[in-house]
């Protein structure tokens, strides 16, 4: 079955606070080399799938950046291959990508043109490894004129997404997004397969969304069937989300290393990691150019970071080019690039008085600092603060 | 400056580096962990503007064009210029093997002649080193003659090793003796030379005709510093012929020193080679890495200690390496423990073997005159079963197909080396 991919990358991402300031959701660094959309896309190349279409419309430079021609996922080809879409104009009226479904539809000549005979629509900002192939195979045998990925998860996370309900053939029954309460046990995962005929005979201007203009009203005519999934998918809705899902790579590898399903992305060029003779590394994820001379322990960091003399960084998430000055010390905490922590500051450490004042925001006890930020000398960045890109944080210390 | 395009010699058999250049031609040796060495010479083309690049192959060529591929990493795939690999073929006229440096390049006269830029340079792919030619051209074209050698100081001890240049106050070369047993001088000739195009296709075309064989350094220079042609230009930058084992595993060992000669971590002038698609390198709680660079795709479970790990290698629990240089994808077996060791792509260690442990003093009995300094050597997919010693100055190599080596001591300067595997 010939398919078109479109990658859905358009989001803010606000939810991702300063990570997401200068850059798409899908671009956000993940694992130590990767970007978040590296996961979608390699599920697309391992599962055959050589024409996809990246709908982009928010900061999309680090995304057109980090693609690039598709080289690192052979996705640079003569015919097919892979290429990003903004919102453009005809002539006529032009205007922002208002949604999921606004965005297919202000593209629906690249799917009228196509030959494809399914439409595959799927999120750039999740983290999962699937074999699309099983559910085309699945969607061609049901001839639904849509088939959208489930997953069980559990009660507790049910108000965070969409819910389904099935019946016992693997059909569609009811859909509630984000429900505060529900019985429904499987969540959809963003994942669309679309009969080409059907998409162009219902994407229309005024229907915004995916899942309210086009599925709810599908499913009120049965027409919706459901491909069980139940490998890892994770949908990185906060900072804390993103962190922990991070440090999960720990202990949970295989995510990244198993050797059956790589993950491709761009190289770094830079040289191998080094450590220095005192350095001390454990539980931890380092990428090449990185120069540890101090101490790292359960903590991810990204290409070209330098942990000096003395330095200490632990159960932390270091963006590419950070610097941690000798002496200073870095726990639970999130440095976005090109951040500078100087000789003998500490970030992340917890409040010294009880009572100091709580951060109001998401991303819990996690120290979370924007691109370039700079911590000075002898300065401290409390934990659970927000440090805005480009920052810099004096030391409160009187002489 | 005149545009210059470069011939690359890559073809030598590279003997004297053992079971590493058995299986593979000595510009694709891996070197610093996720490079080899071509990638050097290459980084240094690209940056020096030169754009069109011919390199010249004969000796088990095949991993190295497999790593050079269309010179993508290097901006070398180009529509015009590019990367061209010329190895020894069979033409209308007579062809024959490359019989030395400069018959390599009389035997692609035709590429010679159809070139249009005025100078070529002629670059040897076995060298580590950063250089920005550009200085060497331009100097090239100031001194006037039509031939220039790029010389570096040697120590004095060193000269019997190299082509030995006496230059005048002019930097006209004056003398030149390959590898002589007592010289005044210690400029060093580094195999790198400059021609004025024209003027090389007439000096090869005679000296071709007098000798067997045709070497820059044996002939094609001494005739021209007989004749007064060759300007020399004194390169004070860092620079390493690896031409044995020993220097091999010095310059290796070499970039872990605090501060290393050869600048690796300098942002701006990286050098290029194949990007990887490996994991980050992984390691877990019991491990304990020290004075090492680790490449993408290692997981570390045991202790690494002054070593350097390309891609994929995999430390065991409660092993220790020191003091050593592996391959890719090798494995290091639990308990097990490597020193003073090279350990060839995907060679595996077995559980609590001992490798490389010993008296440097008993030279190796198979290659006496490589392998005499107290480090021992482990071939490509070579399998070492658990529990066995293997001590210093050893060759140990399985065939191909079939790594594992008998389950016996393996003494100091003894070797093991399976049946294909012919040194």
């Amino acid at each position: 079955m010939k398919i078109l991919t479109l990658i859905l990358a358009g989001g803010t991402g606000t939810e991702l606070s300063v990570l997401t300031r200068h850059r798409a959701k899908t671009a956000v660094p993940f694992g130590g080399r990767y970007r978040i959309i590296d996961f979608c896309l390699s599920n697309c190349v391992h599962s055959g799938l050589q024409e996809i279409a990246i709908l982009a419309q928010y900061s999309p430079k680090s995304l057109i950046d980090h693609i690039g021609m598709g080289k690192p996922w052979d996705l640079d080809r003569k015919s097919g291959g892979i290429y990003i879409l903004q919102p453009s104009h005809s002539g006529e009226a032009a205007q922002w990508y208002l949604g999921t479904a606004d965005a297919l539809y202000q593209n629906i000549d690249l799917i009228r043109n196509s030959k494809a005979e399914a439409i595959l629509v799927l999120s750039g900002d999740q983290i999962y490894v699937m074999d699309y192939r099983p559910m085309l195979q699945y969607h061609g045998e049901r001839g639904a004129a849509m088939t959208i990925a489930i997953k069980k998860v559990h009660p507790s996370q049910r108000s965070r997404f969409g819910m389904v309900r099935c019946s016992r053939d693997g059909l569609v029954t009811a859909f509630r997004e984000k429900p505060t309460e529900s019985t429904f046990r499987f969540a959809s995962l963003g994942i669309y397969l679309f009969r080409r005929d059907f998409v162009l005979d219902t994407l229309g201007s005024g229907k915004r969304d995916i899942v309210f203009d086009i599925v709810m009203p599908l499913i009120k005519r049965n027409e919706v069937a459901a491909y069980e999934f139940d490998g890892y998918w994770e949908d990185i809705g906060s900072v804390s989300s993103y962190y922990r899902a991070s440090l999960e790579l720990l202990k949970n590898r295989l995510l990244i290393t198993d050797p059956d399903w790589p993950i491709f992305t761009q190289g770094s060029g830079l040289p191998p990691a080094r450590c220095a003779k005192d350095s001390r590394v454990s539980d931890s994820i380092i990428a090449d150019g990185c120069i540890v001379k101090g101490k790292v322990t359960g903590s991810i960091l990204f290409p070209g970071v330098m942990v000096e003399e003395g330095a200490i960084v632990e159960d932390s998430i270091i963006f590419p080019f950070c610097r941690i000055g000798s002496d200073a010390r870095v726990s639970k905490s999130i440095l976005d690039k090109f951040v500078v922590v100087a000789g003998g500051a500490s970030v992340g450490a917890p409040p010294r008085r009880a009572h100091a004042k709580p951060t109001a925001d998401r991303t819990g006890d996690i120290a979370v600092l924007g691109r370039g930020a700079r911590v000075s000398p002898g300065a401290a960045v409390r934990a659970g603060t927000l440090v805005e890109p480009q920052t810099i944080v004096e030391s409160r210390r009187r002489r | 400056m005149k545009r210059t395009v470069a011939f690359i010699l890559a073809g030598g058999v590279g003997k004297r580096l053992s079971l590493l250049t058995r299986f593979r031609a000595k510009p694709a040796v891996p070197f610093g962990g996720k490079y080899r060495i071509i990638d050097f010479t290459l980084t240094n083309c690209i940056r020096s503007g030169i754009d069109e690049v011919y390199l010249l192959t004969q000796y088990i060529s095949r991993s190295l064009v497999r790593h050079i591929g269309i010179g993508k990493p290097w901006d070398l795939d180009r529509m015009t210029g590019g990367l061209h690999v010329l190895h020894p073929h069979l033409g209308y006229q007579a062809a024959d093997w490359y019989r030395g440096t400069a018959d390599a390049i009389y035997q692609n006269m035709s590429v010679l002649k159809k070139l249009t830029c005025e100078n070529v340079m002629i670059l040897s792919g076995d060298h580590v080193y950063l250089m920005d030619y550009r200085g060497f051209m331009a100097f090239h074209e100031e001194a006037g003659r039509p031939a220039s050698v790029a010389v570096v100081r040697v120590p004095r001890s060193m000269t019997s090793d190299f082509g030995i240049a006496s230059v005048d106050r002019s930097g006209n070369m004056t003398r030149f003796e390959e590898k002589p047993k007592a010289s005044d001088s210690n400029l060093a000739s580094m195999g790198i030379y400059i021609f004025n195009r024209e003027y090389l296709i007439s000096v090869l075309r005679l000296l071709e005709a007098r000798h067997d064989d045709l070497d820059f350094g044996k002939h094609v220079i001494p005739y021209l510093v007989s004749k007064g042609e060759v300007s020399a230009y004194d390169f004070s930058g860092y620079w390493l012929d690896i031409g044995t084992l020993k220097s091999y595993y010095t310059a290796s060992l070499g970039l872990l020193a605090d501060r290393p000669r050869l600048k690796l971590y300098r942002w701006s002038s990286l050098v290029l080679t194949i990007p990887d698609d490996e994991p980050p390198f992984v390691v877990t709680g019991e491990a304990d890495v020290r004075n090492s660079l680790i490449c993408n795709g290692c997981l570390v479970r045991g202790d690494v200690r002054s070593s350097i790990l390309s891609s994929g290698v995999k430390i065991e629990r409660g092993a220790r390496v020191e003091n050593s240089i592996l391959f890719h994808d090798c494995t290091i077996g639990a308990g097990a423990e490597v020193r003073n060791t090279i350990i060839d792509k995907g060679a595996l260690i077995g559980p609590h073997a001992r490798v490389g442990f010993g008296d440097p003093a008993s030279p190796s009995k198979l290659q006496p005159a490589y392998l005499d300094f107290g480090i021992t050597l482990v071939g490509k997919r070579t399998v070492v079963p658990g529990g066995i010693r293997v001590g210093t100055n050893c060759l140990v190599s399985g065939t191909l197909d079939r790594g594992l080596i008998p389950r016996r001591d393996i003494d100091d300067g003894e070797f093991f080396v399976g049946g294909d595997v012919r040194l």
